[in-house]
């Protein structure tokens, strides 16, 4: 099984690929991209078990709002880690669609992206083949202190007087 | 300047050892230049002709004595002592080593600075008026809403990697000197019939290859909600912006294709989502950011000017000066200096290490140790008691720092252009040069009175040429320096120069300026007609004719 960091920590993903639709019973987690499950909804609302779906940073939200329910992870795929797209997706998906399963980014992603992803409301990676977890781990808190409101946090200047009396 | 506090220090000292890490990693071959040059630019790092290029923010253009001269110890330390003054109201080093910048941005954040967001595709430094909080038509001190978007702006997660490079300007002056109109936002403050201070918001402003004048998509928006609407705008184009072409990336592309009202709707239905939220701006936040921006303790004056100051500035050699440099200001007894960075043989907005301190010092000892930094590329001393000009204006002088150009033709705002840039098409600074050798004749330059003569060396535009009274902008052809000359633009009102005619070679560039010229002086019809308003009344043609002949001046023109 490959790992993934998991609210901050290194985890197994149990989420696997489905290579053969007729033997989805037998899985525990699944992930698959969104057409598939567009294609085959019928299949995947008989799944008893974790479904996790997979999108690009140019998801149209209104295909992905109806189900949010039924799913357990949404993983948003970088092809590049500049492609900000993704991160208007998470907050919006946390904040607007009030999601909570797991977010998970993956990959475009290493050590100096995590930080920024993990503020839009990110909470699992999985990182690309040159980068390994641990090192990737370190990029999560670079920043002590944030001055904007982020999934994570409200403003610094709500917080300010607070954090400068202690 | 606004000061830090531990947390504000605390970000950027942390900002230096994650860009320490990633040059390292860099180095060492452990980040790929892919992977690393997104990460860099973010840090105002260019790769160039001959060396990196370091791209300082100085906030909305506001100095202190100190950091000025940090300044001059880095251009003395890291380049070739000397620093270039941009537009955007930043300053450049064109010689650093790449091993070295992070010891610059530690230097840096000594002094309460840094180079966050300086290029790449974020939010960039936020400008606005360089007489800000000291200018005598001011409705708000801009100073408190730039400090407010700055900190907005730095590092926001989900607006780091937009579709193109994105900047806000603030102007808090009845007269517009910030060109709000040519910014992705402009924002302007206004009050309202019941006295309640509010922005007028536009949109899709900008230079470049496709020039635009930004447009209003919200007459009036509250004080407390400038960040959440901030927030929605980015959020729209974040999520809409082309991201195929870089020439079709900008925020003003987006605008015109959806059309502005349905662009200001979609803002409208984002930010009713988040209205009234946590980032919802809160009176004590704004009080706190004025606090810090320290009390400037002003002599009860006289506004008249002494007589022994009065006969001073009415020396020949100096009225031009007085009449040009020196600005009104809103204290009685008070001015506001330009320091002229325009000498003629110098590169436009080039500053020396010795003169960079020479202005710390005038600062503190005429002034508050407050100093600005202008889109025009030149320095401002803001509170210069009247008694003190007469050693300012000597302090200045013997360091080649006051020419009397302000507002005249050889106040030539120009990137740096082939000479350093790897962007540019051409050259600019030889073409400056040459422009303000043709027009050394003071004179004569007061003749022709008020004239911004601005040049790009290629379409990105950072000399901001189509809002040049007379603009010019290098442009490739089969390898050879060619210069596309454009009239009749204006920053306030902002008004977009047209193409005269095929581009030029550089050696006919100064020639062709002065045949502009001589029209213009034999049609205005009074010396308070300025050239841009004849160009206005009369048209192309005579300019036309006069640089190109009765048969070339209609030949087809190409854009490109």
């Amino acid at each position: 099984m490959t790992k993934q960091i998991l609210n901050e920590v290194i985890v197994e993903n149990p989420f696997q690929e489905v290579a053969d639709l007729n033997t989805l019973s037998s899985y525990s987690h699944v992930i698959i991209p969104i057409e598939l499950y567009l294609e085959h909804s019928s299949a995947f609302e008989q799944f008893q078990g974790e479904l996790g779906i997979r999108i690009g940073t140019d998801q149209d939200l209104a295909l992905l709002v109806p189900i949010l329910s039924k799913i357990s992870l949404i993983e948003v795929r970088y092809d590049s880690f500049t492609d900000g797209r993704g991160h208007s997706l998470a907050r919006l998906l946390r904040e607007a669609y009030h999601y909570k399963g797991i977010l998970r980014a993956s990959g475009d992603v290493f050590k100096d992206t995590l930080y920024y992803l993990k503020r839009c409301g990110f909470n699992a990676f999985l990182v690309k083949e040159s980068e390994t977890l641990d090192h990737a781990l370190q990029g999560l808190n670079v920043f002590t202190e944030s001055y904007q409101a982020a999934v994570d946090q409200i403003p610094l200047f709500r917080r300010r007087v607070e954090l400068l009396r202690i | 300047m606004y000061i830090y506090d531990e947390i504000d220090q605390q970000i950027v000292n942390e900002r230096v050892a994650q860009f320490r890490d990633q040059t390292l990693r860099f180095l060492e071959g452990k980040l790929t230049e892919e992977e690393f040059r997104p990460l860099r630019l973010q840090n105002g790092l260019y790769i160039q002709r001959h060396a990196p290029m370091l791209r300082i923010a100085i906030p909305y253009g506001v100095l202190s004595s100190k950091q000025l001269r940090q300044l001059a110890y880095i251009a003395r330390t890291y380049d070739r002592g000397t620093g270039h003054f941009t537009t955007r109201q930043n300053i450049q080093f064109n010689w650093p080593k790449l091993a070295d910048v992070p010891n610059i941005l530690s230097d840096l954040a000594d002094v309460q600075m840094h180079a966050i967001q300086t290029s790449g595709n974020c939010v960039r430094n936020t400008t606005t008026d360089h007489f800000a909080g000291v200018a005598f038509d001011e409705i708000i001190d801009p100073r408190v809403y730039c400090e407010l978007i700055r900190q907005w702006s730095t590092f926001h997660p989900e607006f780091a990697f937009l579709p193109r490079k994105f900047k806000i300007a603030v102007n808090g002056s009845r007269e517009d000197r910030a060109a709000t109109l040519v910014h992705d936002i402009g924002l302007h403050a206004l009050l309202n019939d019941r006295g309640e201070l509010g922005f007028r918001v536009m949109v899709g402003g900008g230079l470049g290859r496709t020039p635009m004048i930004g447009v209003v998509i919200r007459e009036f928006l509250p004080e407390k909600h400038l960040l959440s609407y901030l927030d929605a705008i980015l959020r729209i184009y974040n999520r809409y912006g082309r991201r195929d072409n870089k020439y079709k990336a900008r925020i003003k592309i987006l605008v015109k294709a959806m059309t502005a009202e349905k662009f200001a709707a979609a803002v409208e239905e984002e930010w009713s989502r988040i209205k009234d939220g946590p980032t919802t701006l809160i009176d004590e936040e704004v009080k706190r950011i004025k606090a810090r921006f320290p009390e400037k303790p002003y002599q009860t004056l006289a506004a008249e000017l002494p007589e022994e100051v009065k006969h001073f500035v009415n020396q020949p050699h100096v009225k031009a000066w007085y009449e040009r440099n020196v600005f009104a200001h809103k204290q009685p007894g008070y001015k506001a200096i330009t320091v002229s960075l325009k000498a003629l043989g110098h590169a436009p907005g080039d500053m020396s290490a010795e003169q960079m301190e020479v202005v710390a010092r005038l600062a503190e000892e005429v002034g508050f140790g407050d100093i600005r930094v202008s889109h025009e590329q030149n320095l401002i001393l803001p509170d210069v008691p009247n008694t003190a000009i007469p050693q300012v204006y000597e302090a200045l002088r013997q360091w080649g720092l006051v020419t009397a150009n302000i507002g005249l033709l050889s106040n030539i705002i120009s990137c740096p252009g082939g000479d350093y840039c790897s962007l540019a098409n051409a050259r600019s600074i030889p073409v400056a040069q040459a422009i303000q050798q043709q027009f050394s004749d003071l004179d004569y330059l007061y003749d022709i009175g008020e004239l911004d003569l601005n040049i790009s060396g290629c379409m990105n535009a950072c000399g901001h040429h189509h809002i040049g009274h007379i603009g010019i902008l290098g442009v490739d052809k089969h390898g050879e320096e060619f210069y596309q000359i454009t009239i009749g633009g204006s920053q306030a009102p902002a008004r977009l120069g047209k193409v005269i005619g095929p581009s030029l070679k550089q050696e006919d560039v100064p020639q062709a300026i002065e045949a502009l010229i001589t029209v213009y002086l034999e049609t205005r019809e009074s010396t308070e007609e300025r050239f841009v308003d004849v160009v206005e009344r009369l048209g192309l043609d005579p300019f036309k004719v006069a640089v190109y002949g009765q048969k070339d001046a209609h030949t087809e023109v190409n854009h490109d």
